[in-house]
């Protein structure tokens, strides 16, 4: 009896040290957890808002570790037996049980982009995965890490990389596709020489209400809200697909022609609503709102950070991959600023950076054209844009200065060994002046050739930096190894090519400046060759003319794809004296493509005005 | 079959030993010790003793449940795990070891189905047993909600599904009230009378007097005294008379007459009820007002339990159950009431109340003897040094050496 | 039998009511239509398909086994617990009635609830089958107009519902191989050189190289290794492609296209050899033997993953011959394909044939499970008998994870802790069945045909592949040799018979 009073006595003694010595320790670990982030549970707000993920902290207990190996086993080994049915299910099951660590997140995207996607072959598939491993750390990742550099670095670096560069055989149905989707929602930047234009689009986004209480709060748009509730249709993601299809917005809209009339009542009163005049003002205002909308709500972008970068880099046409690149890296740099930026990181975030805008440089100036068998994945063609060219000049200095800044803090020279990017910076702007000077840019490549040889900037020696810019150009050129001819011919076609793609998009600017330059390249040559007659080319007209039918007729011949809209687009576009001369040469090749295509060959190419 | 229902063994134990090991395979208890027992065909054997005498364990190795450490048990010749041995034996264990959630009919049919019985046949013995333990109202309750004393009805009714040869009773009427108890007992007469051979093991020794034709004694597992109840109770040496009320005159004449022929009057007094005399004689008396009942048997006796060729059988049986109501004695036959099974019996007076408390605490004193007689003649077999006053100690062990 | 019967009845009565059971059928509801109709896989038909086939399927499994497990012991345990087992076994029922027939009973009513379940999942699938695919559904709307095939549809139809045949490619003829090499080596330098360079190199010291040199049963010995190691050499090439290199795969035993109509399925893997490279750029050309040839069609692969391309059936020639190139791409990567991992996949059967069989594998690990909770139940209390069974049963789901975890290293000397689990582990597994050796669900998801001699391999024992003349190319694959689960389920059987007719069924009383 005694004894067991003792054991007792003895048990109720060890309880109350094990509870005491619990309740000592759980205020350090709470404290923890919450500096770690490793709470979930803090408020009713977020069991209300995450249910799944709440009940996926707390339902398991102690069973969440072995529930997590256990998943990650399954999720590795289907994709290592190539079974990825259940692999995204599986993925975010397990972030949703370790949603603060962004590691977690980091590795399961890109095991998403970039393994599963390579191990399917058909573009739907692999287009699939890349967007699956963005919208893990874009829409859920970012969501409970909002400010982790590793997260912004490694959705940038999808962009960057896996879209934007040509590594992935099937790059161009990511770049088409998420051009698809930014067309949707912003439509083309208008075409000017002059970056504000496109900055003043976005300002449109920017400065759209907020809430949809405050964009009725105009009584115009209000009413306009009302019509549409008529119709059925909300000022959101809907919305865009009936003001794309039917207000014939030249930067928005497919071809007028190609837009079938609608049929039903309510289809007619929307297309209405979407053309009228009258109401063009209150269109704009939703237009603008509803942009906004689904910029932040469906892909988590600000529209602020967008314009800010847009005034700092120039007008990125956010179509492009690595406009998104840029934004998320330097969204990242921003956020994690002051909180201790890891070196690798950081740097790793700004080469995204960097990469980023050196491509702008080489595709910055998009032309989407719709495609009617998937109008989700536009024809897309992606031109040299030497508006960033500055930009890409700014941050190669930035950076170099940052890593020739001497400990002191002094500024030190651009050119010490210790400027690892001086030599990629030397060869860019190479590159980009020669782009620039056949561009018909002299005066701005003028002004690069001298940043380079700068004793104050980059400095570069060597004897080809001794010439002037015709002779660098010259010598450049002569490195490279093609002859004269074939130098011409091609710069020749280029510039008809950039010229008549700009003709097509819509882009007169820039038609007018490529044809001209093209016609100075053809004068220039024929004056070259005025002394041997075998060599003497045709009249540019002749050129012309004759380039416009391959375009039109078998593209392909010139390395070229176009499709048949554009080629509409451009037709309509001629001069009408330039259509009469090629409609008798590609009017036959034409309809049958259209019968092919099942589109009406007279109203996408009418024949010409008879001549007078 | 029949071969071996005249006089011969059914149950023939050798030198029979039971010895519990632990986990550890040291030998614990020995239960049973070195027992030798010859049950004969048709005859009804109690198997005597306290609590943890080894009554159980000898039943339990007749009945193939538990191995003997040593010796040998047959049963019908054959070995009791034989499939054929147990066909021909029923069995009702100490207490109701039967599935809850099955009712009284599906519990029967199970049963009747180890015993491979074809259904038609299984449907009329189940009808007519449930029909005979008074269940028929219940057959469609789960065995889960049945009272105690229902609960042995219907065990009583599994024993006999496959008509037995021999019918092995453990504890029958432990935890039944007396009158429950007095019917069980002419139940298990009956059955003798139709030839069955009987076991049954008990403490209560008033059951065992009233049914047994041999019992056995057994303590700490040997058997320490065996006989039939006419050799080891009937005092030869003694007589008793029984009259009308005597005046003195007269028992002095009476004393008188017997000294002159030399024998000596031991004691003269008027003869008491057995208390469980009185108890039925009451609840008969409340029975008649009342018509209620919660009795083992209420019903004919199922007919299939068939007849045994020698005895009277069912003559003698009808004649039983046709005599008319006397007063009650220890081997009187109850009345048998119009049944009525579902309703519980509701004693009127305070008196009764007390009786059934009384009948209830009564399971572990047992009733004493009579009053210190000469030591009888016992047929003594395995022990000769076993005389009353050890069965008296063995009687009064209560629960005490309860395992 | 009729009382065999009597106990099956019973037990099937007493399982039926348990809370257990109608708690388990509701969750097994659940899962089957929570699977069906809340998943949605990777977003296409057929992804949805197979993440329900597999979820559902598993999880009836999962659900099945668990509750075989608890009834098998708690009714076997309560027998003897609550001394049910005294009024049974005083009836003429010999105790090996007893045991199977408790066993019949739950594994009749296990299969009754598996027919229920996988009668469901099967129609759900076929229900989710009629849904219309992404494009199906555009050109309803008439949104687009179909172009392309529709790879899901064909997915759909060609890849789940139908069962598929596995064909291995023919192995290479190593040892005429090795006869070609042997002769233009003897050819080359002479058999008595290429003993005495061998010699020379193993053995350092020079007058035992003498000794051996001049006797000819060392001699033999040396040649003899050297044969082994120019063996070892050729198989190890048999497996290479080297940069700019080809592979040729030969696929015998397939149903020609006059035979079948369906599409054929090439299912690869490939691996860099010594490099790291995640993504391999190659070729594959399938080409008929007798017949049509494709263009070669150049894809860039992600390495060590699994990946997969249809063929047309007319590529089959009409002796059922299909060859297979395989063209490196890569500038320097050699890349290694083992035997197993390029095969044919060919339609040999329909689907609800083999959803059946399905059904027989699952029913096997119930029935496995059933014995051994009866085994361990005679004798054992329900606590201790349900963790010792749900053990094996957890131990043997993740016998593939621990097969691997305790894999001796291929390279040094293992430690004595390796040497320990690894052989804790086959031990284990000489009395627990690897329950992930087959699985039904994997191979539905995969509409892979579950072939006779895979049910006699889970029944009774395994087969293992049938030898080819060059043996010694299939021994560098694991050879095992098992008993099914079937011959377990009988060996538990007659165990716990044996136990059970021993067991004294009442203790002291």
């Amino acid at each position: 009896m005694l004894r067991e009073r003792l054991i007792q006595l003895v048990m109720l003694l060890v309880a109350g040290a094990a509870l005491t010595g619990a309740a000592m320790i759980s205020r350090p670990i709470k404290s923890q957890r919450v500096e770690l982030k490793l709470l979930t549970v803090t408020s009713d707000e977020s069991i209300a808002k995450n249910p799944r993920t709440v009940l996926l902290q707390v339902a398991p207990g102690g069973l969440r570790a072995p529930m997590l190996s256990y998943l990650w086993m399954r999720s590795q080994q289907l994709k290592e037996d190539g079974k990825f049915f259940d692999a995204q299910q599986l993925r975010d099951l397990i972030c949703d049980l370790s949603p603060h660590f962004p590691g977690v997140w980091a590795f399961h995207a890109w095991d998403m982009a970039w393994n599963i996607s390579v191990a399917t072959h058909t573009p739907e598939e692999r287009w699939m995965w890349v967007s699956n491993g963005i919208r893990l750390l874009r829409d859920r990742g970012l969501y409970y890490n909002p400010d982790n550099l590793v997260l912004h670095k490694e959705l940038a670096w999808i962009f960057f990389s896996k879209m934007g560069q040509r590594t992935d055989d099937m790059h161009m149905t990511y770049k088409r596709r998420w051009a698809g989707e930014m067309h949707r929602v912003l439509g083309a930047p208008p075409f000017s020489d002059s970056p504000d234009t496109a900055v003043e689009a976005i300002r449109l986004i920017v400065n759209a209400p907020y809430t949809l209480a405050k964009l009725n709060a105009d009584a115009a748009s209000a009413d306009f809200v009302k019509r549409l509730a008529g119709c059925d249709v909300k000022p959101d993601d809907e919305f865009l697909n009936y003001y794309n299809l039917y207000s014939g917005a030249p930067l928005a809209s497919p071809p007028k022609w190609l837009v079938k009339e609608p049929t039903d009542d309510k289809d007619k009163k929307i297309a209405n609503l979407m053309q009228a005049e009258e109401l063009s003002d209150a269109r704009a205002k939703v237009l603008a709102f509803v942009r906004r909308k689904v910029l932040v709500e469906k892909y988590r972008m600000n529209p602020d950070w967008m314009l800010e970068l847009m005034k700092l880099y120039g007008p990125m046409d956010w179509r492009n991959v690595n406009s998104h690149a840029i934004y998320w890296s330097t969204l990242g740099l921003h956020k994690a600023e002051g909180k201790g930026l890891s070196g690798i990181n950081a740097l790793n975030t700004g080469r995204t950076l960097l990469g980023g805008l050196k491509s702008l440089t080489r595709t910055g100036l998009v032309y989407c054209t719709y495609n009617p068998d998937n109008p989700e994945e536009p024809f897309v063609d992606f031109l040299p844009d030497c508006r960033f060219v500055e930009a890409t000049h700014r941050e190669y200095l930035k950076c170099g200065r940052i890593l020739v800044k001497k400990p002191s803090g002094k500024p030190g020279r651009l050119d010490s060994s210790k400027n690892m990017l001086r030599d990629g910076h030397i060869t860019f702007l190479s590159n980009a002046i020669q782009q620039m000077y056949f561009g018909g840019w002299e005066k701005m490549a003028r002004y690069y050739y001298d940043q380079i040889r700068d004793e104050d900037v980059l400095n570069a020696k060597g004897d080809i930096y001794k010439r002037d810019l015709h002779g660098f150009i010259r010598e450049k050129r002569r490195q490279s190894g093609v002859p004269t001819t074939e130098m011409s011919s091609a710069l020749l076609t280029a510039a008809l090519r950039r010229a008549y793609r700009a003709l097509a998009g819509g882009n007169h600017d820039d038609y007018l400046r490529s044809r001209a330059l093209a016609r100075r390249v053809h004068r220039e040559y024929r004056k070259s060759v005025a002394g041997k007659p075998r060599l003497k080319p045709p009249p540019f007209r002749k050129i012309e003319r004759n380039f416009l039918g391959i375009m039109l007729v078998r593209p392909r011949a010139m390395g070229l794809e176009v499709p048949l809209i554009t080629k509409a687009n451009l037709y309509n576009a001629l001069s009408p004296t330039m259509q009469q001369e090629i409609y008798p040469l590609v009017a036959e090749r034409l309809r049958r493509q259209c019968q092919a295509e099942r589109i009406d060959f007279n109203t996408a190419f009418p024949a010409p005005a008879k001549k007078n | 079959m029949p071969a071996n229902r005249n006089n011969d063994d059914v149950v023939r134990t050798v030198a029979l030993t039971k010895i519990f090991r632990d986990f550890w395979l040291r030998e614990k208890v020995a239960a049973v010790q070195s027992l030798d027992l010859n049950i004969r065909s048709g005859e009804v054997y109690g198997l005597l003793g306290p609590n943890g005498s080894g009554k159980s364990t000898t039943l339990k190795m007749i009945l193939g449940l538990l191995y003997p450490t040593r010796g040998r048990v047959t049963v019908f010749g054959a070995s009791p795990s034989d499939v054929r041995t147990k066909a021909r034996i029923g069995f009702l264990p100490e207490e109701s070891y039967l599935y809850p959630f099955l009712n009284a009919n599906e519990t029967l049919d199970y049963y009747g189905r180890l015993f491979g019985q074809p259904r038609r046949e299984r449907k009329r013995r189940i009808g007519m047993l449930l029909d005979m333990v008074g269940l028929t109202g219940s057959a469609y309750r789960r065995i889960g909600e049945y009272s105690k004393g229902m609960q042995r009805r219907i065990g009583m009714a599994q024993a006999l599904i496959n008509d037995p040869d021999l019918l092995i009773l453990d504890e029958p009427t432990s935890g039944m009230d007396p009158l429950a108890a007095r019917q069980f007992k002419d139940l298990i007469k009956e059955l003798s009378g139709r030839g069955k051979t009987l076991i049954l093991s008990s403490h209560l020794l008033a059951d065992t007097e009233d049914v047994c034709d041999r019992v056995g004694i057994l303590f700490a597992g040997e058997l320490r005294s065996e006989g039939t109840l006419e050799d080891l109770l009937n005092r030869a040496s003694l007589t008793q008379i029984v009259t009308e009320r005597l005046d003195d005159t007269t028992r002095d004449a009476v004393r008188r007459v017997l000294n002159q022929a030399d024998k000596q009057v031991i004691s003269i007094e008027s003869p008491k009820d057995k208390l469980e005399a009185l108890f039925l004689r009451i609840v008969r008396q409340a029975q008649v007002r009342h018509q209620t009942v919660d009795s083992v048997r209420t019903g004919e006796l199922a007919e299939f339990l068939r007849a045994s060729p020698q005895k009277t059988g069912r003559m003698v049986i009808e004649e039983l159950l046709a005599k008319p109501e006397t007063p009650a004695t220890a081997t009187e036959k109850p009345v048998v009431p119009p049944p009525s099974p579902t309703i519980r019996p509701k004693p009127d007076s305070g008196v009764i109340a007390e009786l059934m408390g009384e009948a209830e605490e009564a399971k572990s004193p047992a009733p004493q003897p009579e009053e210190t007689p000469p030591p009888p003649k016992i047929e003594q077999r395995t022990d000769k040094s076993v005389n009353r006053s050890v069965i008296d100690e063995l009687i009064r062990g209560d629960g005490s050496e309860d395992r | 039998m009729r009382n065999i019967w009597a106990v099956t009845r019973q037990t099937f009565i007493q399982c039926a009511r348990t809370r257990i059971i109608v708690v388990f059928c509701l969750l097994l509801a659940i899962c089957i239509l929570g699977t069906g109709f809340k998943m949605t896989g990777d977003g296409t038909l057929k992804g949805r398909i197979q993440t329900f086939l597999s979820y559902s399927t598993s999880l009836t499994q999962l659900l099945l086994c668990l509750v075989t497990i608890f009834l098998t012991t708690s009714i076997i345990t309560s027998d003897i617990r609550h001394k049910y087992i005294f009024t049974v076994a005083s009836k003429p029922l010999a105790r090996w009635q007893y045991v199977l027939g408790r066993w019949c009973g739950v594994v009749g009513l296990m299969g009754l609830l598996l027919i229920i379940a996988l009668g469901s999942i099967y129609l759900l699938s076929q229900h989710l089958r009629k849904q219309p695919t992404r494009i199906e559904r555009e050109a309803e709307s008439g949104l687009t107009q179909p172009k392309k095939p529709d790879l899901d549809r064909l997915g759909v139809e060609n890849e789940i519902f139908t069962a598929r045949d596995t064909h291995l490619p023919e192995p290479p003829d190593i040892e005429k191989v090795l006869r070609k090499k042997i002769k233009q080596l003897i050819e080359e330098r002479g058999k008595d050189n290429l003993i005495r360079d061998h010699i020379n190199k193993t053995v350092p010291d020079k007058a035992q190289a003498e000794k051996m040199l001049s006797h000819p049963d060392t001699r033999q010995q040396a040649f003899d290794q050297i044969e082994s190691a120019l063996r070892e050499q050729i198989i190890e090439d048999a497996h290479l492609v080297r940069p700019g290199k080809a592979i040729v795969l030969t696929f015998t035993g397939l149903k020609p296209a006059s035979a079948d109509e369906s599409l054929l399925q090439i299912r690869y893997k490939l691996n860099p050899f010594k490099s790291g490279k995640t993504t391999l750029a190659g070729a594959w050309q399938v080409v008929n033997p007798d017949g049509p040839t494709d263009p070669p069609m150049s894809r860039s692969e992600s390495a060590k993953t699994t990946s997969s391309f249809m063929i047309a059936p007319r590529f089959v020639s009409e002796e059922g011959r299909l060859t297979v190139f395989y063209f490196n791409l890569q500038p320097e990567t050699i890349v290694k394909i083992q035997p197993r991992d390029v095969v044919v996949l060919q339609r040999v059967g329909g689907f609800e044939s083999n959803f059946a069989r399905a059904g027989l594998l699952i029913l096997i690990r119930l029935m496995f499970l059933a014995a051994v909770s009866v085994l361990f139940g005679v004798f054992l209390s329900f606590p201790i008998t349900s963790l010792a069974v749900m053990m094996i049963f957890t131990v043997g789901t993740i016998s593939a994870f621990l097969h691997d975890a305790t894999r001796l290293p291929r390279q040094g000397e293992p430690s004595a802790f390796e040497y320990f689990s690894h052989y804790l582990v086959k031990g284990i597994f000489i009395a627990v069945p690897t329950f992930s050796r087959t699985s039904a669900s994997d191979l539905l998801v995969d509409g892979e045909y579950i072939a006779p001699k895979t049910l006699i391999r889970e029944y009774l024992v395994t087969f293992q592949q049938p030898g080819t003349d060059s043996g010694r190319f299939w021994k560098t694959i694991n050879l095992e040799i098992q008993t099914g689960m079937g011959l377990r389920t009988l060996l538990a059987l007659a165990v716990g018979w044996l136990i059970f007719r021993r067991r004294e069924l009442a203790g002291i009383s």
